[in-house]
């Protein structure tokens, strides 16, 4: 399954580069989530916002893989 | 305080796969210690939310939280597998697995069912495991087993009761232990173990009935087992974990707390309702045992064991009951589980 994620932050115009579209495998989700997390990081709104949208980098690669079983 | 995350999907009751990847995504805030909470529709997160997780479109800029919208391609490949299976469902030999003439189309089809699999994107080689962490003391382990009657394996579970003075759930399907009452009632007497229902007849896809028969299922085996035992049963697992809105009602009227559907690193409220999912969260696959203990380093994770399975990997699951001990790891019942996360008493 092909997982496309899109992040939206209040208040300010979301540029197309704040969305990514991956194959859904603990690699992909690695490099993806961790550009998604570097193009928030400087203009999330407070460190709390940061934190909780670096957290989806954080997820274990396999974790990522585990889910993917399931679907 | 902790943050909070909100999750809102279009599906609560079937999901699809986007759904089910939200609300993945949602149990692994959870297990990082972040307050989930549902909601529906995506407008009513409140000025508590810190960051919603959606498979909505969320319009414009005027929320002041991050979201992060979830999307895929899986979806309208399961739409189509969901309604072919409700045609399916009306054939007359659907669900029959007890007549001759059930089992003999079943077995028929499972050639087709093969061939249509071997379709499937290969999985990727796996991420490698990691070393197991050297002490998991505080992680839980919530250790459910299914009722499908194998007396050896109810032996085999009140031996490690003993041993190792364990409390499993027992999810008993009323029909499977009709004529091993007073054993069950002997086992549940000597371990106080806790008790969920798995449905009176077991092999029966709650999803593909309409609600007499879901009635009969859910609220024949609640009463069946609160007299069996005497208390209160507040946890459901339904058989080959399929649901539908009307399951979800039904368990509501009966008082259920919490029942087990998803994959999900942690349990999560179920979106426009009371209850709580508590998830399954270990896969018994090839190489599990080496899995095993990496795995905890994440999160507490769910198991789910059926009485067969006690009998074929006894001595292999003995071992890694007695790992998990020395390393720590509470080995814990699904109501205690549910408790404990949720602060339900």
């Amino acid at each position: 399954m092909k997982i496309k994620i899109k992040l939206t932050l209040p208040g300010r115009l979301n540029p197309p580069d704040r969305s990514a579209e991956f194959e859904l495998t603990g690699h992909a989700w690695t490099v993806n989530t961790e550009k998604l997390a570097g193009s928030a990081g400087d203009v999330a709104h407070d460190h709390g916002s940061r934190s909780m949208i670096r957290r989806l980098a954080d997820i274990d690669p396999a974790l990522v893989d585990d889910f993917r079983r399931t679907l | 305080m902790d943050p909070t995350v909100c999750y809102s999907v279009k599906r609560p009751w079937t999901p699809l796969p986007s759904d089910r990847a939200a609300m993945w995504l949602a149990s692994t805030y959870a297990a990082s210690g972040c307050r989930v909470r549902a909601v529906a529709p995506t407008e009513a997160a409140g000025d508590d939310c810190e960051l919603l997780l959606t498979n909505y479109r969320v319009a414009g800029s005027d929320h002041n939280y991050p979201v992060i919208e979830i999307g895929g391609d899986g979806d309208t490949r399961s739409m189509i597998r969901l309604a072919l299976g409700r045609i399916h469902g009306l054939s007359p030999f659907y669900q029959r697995g007890d007549t001759r003439a059930g089992r003999t189309f079943s077995g028929l089809l499972r050639p087709l069912g093969k061939l249509l699999s071997s379709h499937k994107t290969p999985l990727p080689a796996g991420s490698d495991v990691p070393d197991a962490p050297s002490n998991l003391g505080g992680r839980r382990v919530v250790l459910r087993v299914n009722v499908d009657w194998d007396s050896r394996g109810l032996d085999i579970l009140e031996r490690w009761c003993e041993r190792f003075e364990l409390r499993p759930t027992l999810a008993i399907a009323g029909s499977e232990i009709l004529a091993s009452q007073q054993r069950v009632r002997r086992f549940i007497a000597a371990t106080n173990c806790d008790i969920a229902s798995h449905s009176w007849s077991h092999y029966v896809v709650m999803s593909s009935h309409g609600r007499r028969r879901q009635r009969m299922e859910i609220a024949d085996n609640h009463d069946y087992l609160r007299q069996l035992t005497g208390r209160e049963v507040r946890g459901f697992v339904a058989p080959f974990i399929k649901y539908d809105r009307r399951t979800f009602e039904l368990l509501q009227e009966c008082g259920y707390q919490w029942f087990i559907r998803g994959w999900l690193l942690h349990p999560l409220p179920l979106q426009q309702s009371s209850l709580t999912d508590l998830g399954v969260s270990f896969r018994f696959s090839r190489g599990w045992q080496d899995r095993l203990l990496a795995r905890l380093g994440h999160s507490d994770i769910a198991l789910q064991l059926h009485l067969r399975d006690l009998v074929r990997y006894e001595h292999l699951l003995e071992h890694n009951i007695r790992l998990l001990l020395q390393h720590g790891a509470r080995i814990i019942d699904c109501e205690t589980f549910f408790r404990e996360t949720t602060g339900g008493q």
